[in-house]
């Protein structure tokens, strides 16, 4: 399966009186993403903001953040079986609006981060501060109970992504690149002596608010399965996922996943990138265990060499994460993980809730639990109220200057368990 | 040879009585939580033991039902939110009693430990919509659960 | 500003006194004199930091003499009133790192000042890493260049207090607390390149080492108890009264073996526990309570198990390294083995 990327750079974004890309900006008309959002009836109203890099501007608590992309040719739309067809993805032309970003905010429950600073100390640890950030701000129509609610922000976000993906689709890229990977028989011809490597990519599923969704499949009723990496590009996977801010996976994770993207980077050099592995998170041990029983049998049929293996969220996947690497291990298929730490303020404390000794090539995304002082932003966008849920109790403070302080994992994308940041631990 | 059939009819009996509550569709779990929702959604078909206690104490009675030979089911850090935010925890276990199982055993003391690092409540004030919430989520994770312990 | 106080441990080889034949000289304390590294590390220091007095002492003399070693040499330091304390660094001298490690650990505890030393990462001394900051450094005392340029830096922040940063930043042998960093390359570009290492069999660093597991396979059960030696071993401190061999009441630096031929039950007045980690009341009354001396006996007489061995192992467990035990474990199991030992019991607190 083969797919190029036209990349178009957007370096601001701007309202205006027709919704259009231009010379790099993103020129969004309110009305046409309000008329689009309130096609929902489960929305009562959206504000629209936005949020530059270098901005004073908090967001908060933030549900979700999508790439706006475009299909340029080939079967298929962005997000299938979400918001577009099923039809398999992955093939043809896709365009990106790299740079620009949608952002959700929406207040599902009373108790939940995701923290985007564009400015300050808490800038460096999220992507998000470098993208140029349409906001959604969602209030639900009232009486809607919370899976009702996070399934109508989830999908306004998706919406207003995809029509601003569409504004490119006539636009020249700035840049292209191919992706392509092979069938089983044609990859061993091709790169015969190159190690035959795949991506074990573990989503989120456990529940409310802890969901993935792949062509628009709720993950936890899945078994193992396979699917080309550049599928992914196209939007086969989308977050459902409002909880654990630091180490949950954003759609924009999924769209740009970076295990993939760095694969493919050294993909017929030094590695024949076979393909990717889905498998899930659930609260059930059996399930867990069918899953990684599965997962070991897949890397086997594959006959691989190697495999990467990412994570999501806190606890009850680390013994997901644990139970894979053992047996594609006991598979004779060499692993490297991929997670981040539960370590304790003081840094003190077993970093994960499960472990084995075969878990011996770790890649971690830092410690969630160190403090950090987030200065006070001249604008916040969401729900402010949040920040005194965020900062509040033992564990943080919210200051009397605005400034917060509180731990890394209140922070959208901080300690990524796709390896998408530079933050590490040791 | 006929100490090993003695052993062999024990195990036998044993095993036979899974199988019996295999094949009667008879639930072979039950449930230990502190969340009142999943008591009143769940408690009329299933086993249900509420205990209006701390979540760490959950844990704790969960580990002594392993101690005692029963099976976990459900994994007892399910849901992404940080012990000392939720008050909720609910957890599955095996009706069966057997010789203790090592590997409920490690979870469940791995777990305990993990909670341990997060430290102090961090709402010991929560206000009822919060608390509501909470419940929701972990109702929601019992949910999921269900839907598989059924099935096994 | 006054420049920061420094005292300076190495040992006779590195202080140009001997090699091995010297290895037994006492503690030295040379007021005002900087000695062989300590003349890079002045180099280092340049004005900030000044190095007051610097202590030798010969390795044998301190692994051998732990207790009075570290006494002297503990009065030595003090009188000097440091503000920061460096020993070494020992690269592979496992001698020399144990006492740059245990010098480190009790200046740290009793004086409460920074402490910094440095060692090859498989040098024994590094059992002290969670107590005492090492610097990693290469194995042979080539590495002096390279090992003092990271303990300098590292030590002049200690001693103002600075925050140190992750072990991977600077330097040192990573110590059980976890930091955050930033990497060069994101974490899936580190995944990757540590895949392929992996995969061509190349050397590779995981960046989350798992928690140590050191688990013993079981040896296949013993079929003929009834003919079987089994003898006793305890990291429970059980030992003859008066404690003979003066097993220390923690971080035990060696082990008792004693006989007891003909004793049929350990008593109050026969036997006690050494050990300091626990209430020795109950251990004292009835030492047969960590060491089943009676019961073994019993089963002896009942035909239950051939015979207990005539001699028994004891330690303390008390926050002894892990690789002591290990070594007094790997010197007396060869010794059971030569016996004729077909089983141990062993029994902790």
């Amino acid at each position: 399966m083969k797919l190029e990327l036209g990349y178009v750079n957007i370096h601001d974004i701007q309202f205006a009186d027709q919704s259009k890309v231009e010379g790099g900006v993103l020129y969004v008309n309110k009305e046409d993403i309000k008329n689009l959002v309130l096609e929902d009836e489960n929305i009562k109203s959206v504000e629209l903001e936005i949020a530059k890099p270098g901005d004073s501007i908090r967001i908060m608590p933030v549900k979700d953040v999508i790439e706006p992309r475009c299909k340029v040719e080939g079967p298929g739309d962005i997000f299938p079986g979400v918001i577009s067809k099923v039809d398999t993805v992955g093939s043809g032309k896709t365009n990106v609006l790299r740079g620009s970003a949608v952002v959700t905010t929406g207040k599902i429950v009373a108790f939940q981060e995701g923290i985007i600073d564009m400015s300050g100390e808490g800038a460096q640890y999220t992507p998000f501060s470098q993208t140029n950030n349409l906001v959604l701000v969602l209030e639900p129509r009232e009486g809607m109970d919370q899976h009702e609610h996070e399934k109508a922000v989830r999908m306004a976000g998706l919406k207003t992504a995809k029509f601003l993906g569409e504004l490119a689709k006539d636009v020249t890229p700035d840049e292209t690149e191919v992706f392509e990977t092979y069938g089983v028989k044609e990859g061993m011809e091709k790169m015969p002596n190159l190690p035959r490597v795949a991506y074990v990519q573990m989503l989120q599923s456990q529940g409310l608010m802890h969901d993935t969704y792949v062509y628009g499949v709720d993950a936890k009723r899945t078994l193992s399965t396979i699917m080309n990496p550049t599928e992914g590009m196209d939007g086969a996977i989308v977050s459902g996922n409002c909880v654990s801010a630091c180490d949950k996976n954003t759609t924009y994770h999924h769209l740009n996943n970076p295990v993939v993207k760095d694969l493919f980077a050294q993909h017929g050099k030094t590695l024949n990138f076979v393909g990717m592995i889905l498998t899930n998170e659930n609260v059930y041990l059996a399930d867990k265990q069918r899953s990684s029983d599965w997962t070991a049998k897949l890397c086997r049929w594959l006959d691989l060499d190697g495999a990467v293996v990412s994570q999501e969220g806190f606890g009850n996947p680390d013994t997901d994460l644990i139970m894979n690497c053992k047996k594609i291990e006991e598979q004779g298929v060499k692993t490297v993980i991929i997670t981040d730490e539960y370590a304790g303020q003081d840094g003190k404390s077993q970093s994960l809730a499960d472990a084995d000794p075969k878990a011996d090539a770790v890649v971690t995304g830092g410690n969630a639990n160190m403090v950090i002082h987030l200065p006070k932003m001249d604008k916040v966008i969401g729900y402010p109220e949040t920040a005194n849920i965020i900062a509040g109790g033992h564990e943080g403070s919210l200051n009397e200057d605005g400034s917060i302080d509180a731990e890394l994992q209140v922070i959208t994308g901080a300690t990524n368990e796709l390896g998408f940041n530079k933050l590490s631990a040791r | 040879m006929v100490y090993y059939y003695i052993v062999y009819q024990r195990l036998s009996v044993h095993s036979n009585s899974i199988n019996a509550e295999q094949e009667n569709g008879m639930a072979k779990f039950f449930i230990v939580t502190n969340n009142e929702m999943v008591r009143d959604k769940y408690g009329a078909q299933h086993e249900v033991e509420f205990h209006p206690v701390h979540y760490t104490e959950i844990l704790r009675m969960v580990r002594d039902y392993v101690h005692a030979g029963h099976k976990l089911l459900t994994h007892p850090l399910a849901g992404s939110i940080k012990p000392n935010e939720t008050p909720y925890k609910t957890v599955f276990l095996s009706k069966a009693k057997g010789s203790l199982d090592s590997e409920s055993l490690r979870i469940i003391e791995d777990c305990i430990i993990a909670c341990k690092k997060f430290g102090k409540d961090r709402f010991p004030q929560m206000p009822d919509d919060m608390r509501q919430d909470f419940r929701t989520i972990d109702c929601s994770l019992v949910d999921n659960a269900i839907v598989s312990a059924v099935q096994q | 500003m006054s420049k920061i106080r420094v005292v300076h441990y190495i040992n006779q080889f590195f202080a140009n006194i001997g090699g091995e034949e010297k290895a037994d000289i006492k503690p030295e304390l040379h007021v005002g004199e900087v000695i062989g590294p300590g003349m890079a590390f002045k180099a280092q220091f340049k004005d900030e930091a000044e190095i007051v007095a610097t202590i030798v002492c010969g390795d044998s003399y301190f692994g051998e003499n732990t207790k009075e070693a570290t006494a002297t040499i503990m009065e030595m330091i003090k009188e000097q009133k440091p503000d920061l304390f460096i020993a070494g660094p020992a690269f592979n001298a496992g001698r020399y790192g144990f006492a740059c490690g245990n010098i480190c650990k009790a200046v740290h505890d009793e004086l409460g000042i920074p402490v910094l030393t440095g060692m090859y990462k498989e040098n024994p001394g590094t059992d002290y890493a969670k107590d005492v900051l090492m610097v990693s450094t290469k194995n042979s005392a080539a590495g002096m260049r390279d090992a003092v340029g990271k303990m300098a830096p590292l030590a002049l922040k200690l001693a103002k207090g600075e925050e140190i940063g992750a072990s991977a930043v600077e330097g040192y042998i990573p110590n059980g607390i976890r930091k955050n960093f930033f990497e060069e390359e994101r974490g899936s570009k580190r995944a990757v390149d540590m895949l392929l290492k992996k995969l061509a069999g190349k050397e590779y660093v995981t960046e989350y080492p798992m928690p140590n597991f050191d688990r013993v396979a079981p040896n296949p059960a013993v079929k003929d108890m009834a003919h079987a030696t089994i003898a006793l071993v305890t990291s429970g401190g059980i030992v003859p009264k008066g404690n003979p061999d003066h097993i220390e009441s923690s971080s035990a630096s060696h082990y008792g073996k004693y006989d007891i031929e003909g004793v049929m039950d350990l008593t109050s007045d026969t036997y006690e526990t050494a050990h300091g980690g626990y209430d020795p009341s109950y251990a004292n009354a009835d030492p047969d309570r960590v060491l089943p001396v009676d019961v073994l006996r019993d089963l002896e007489k009942e035909g239950r198990i051939g015979k207990l061995h005539r001699y028994f192992y004891t330690t303390v467990g008390n926050g002894t390294a892990v690789a002591s035990a290990k070594a007094f474990a790997e010197e007396f199991s060869k010794e059971l083995k030569a016996d004729g030992v077909d089983a141990v019991i062993l029994t902790s607190t």
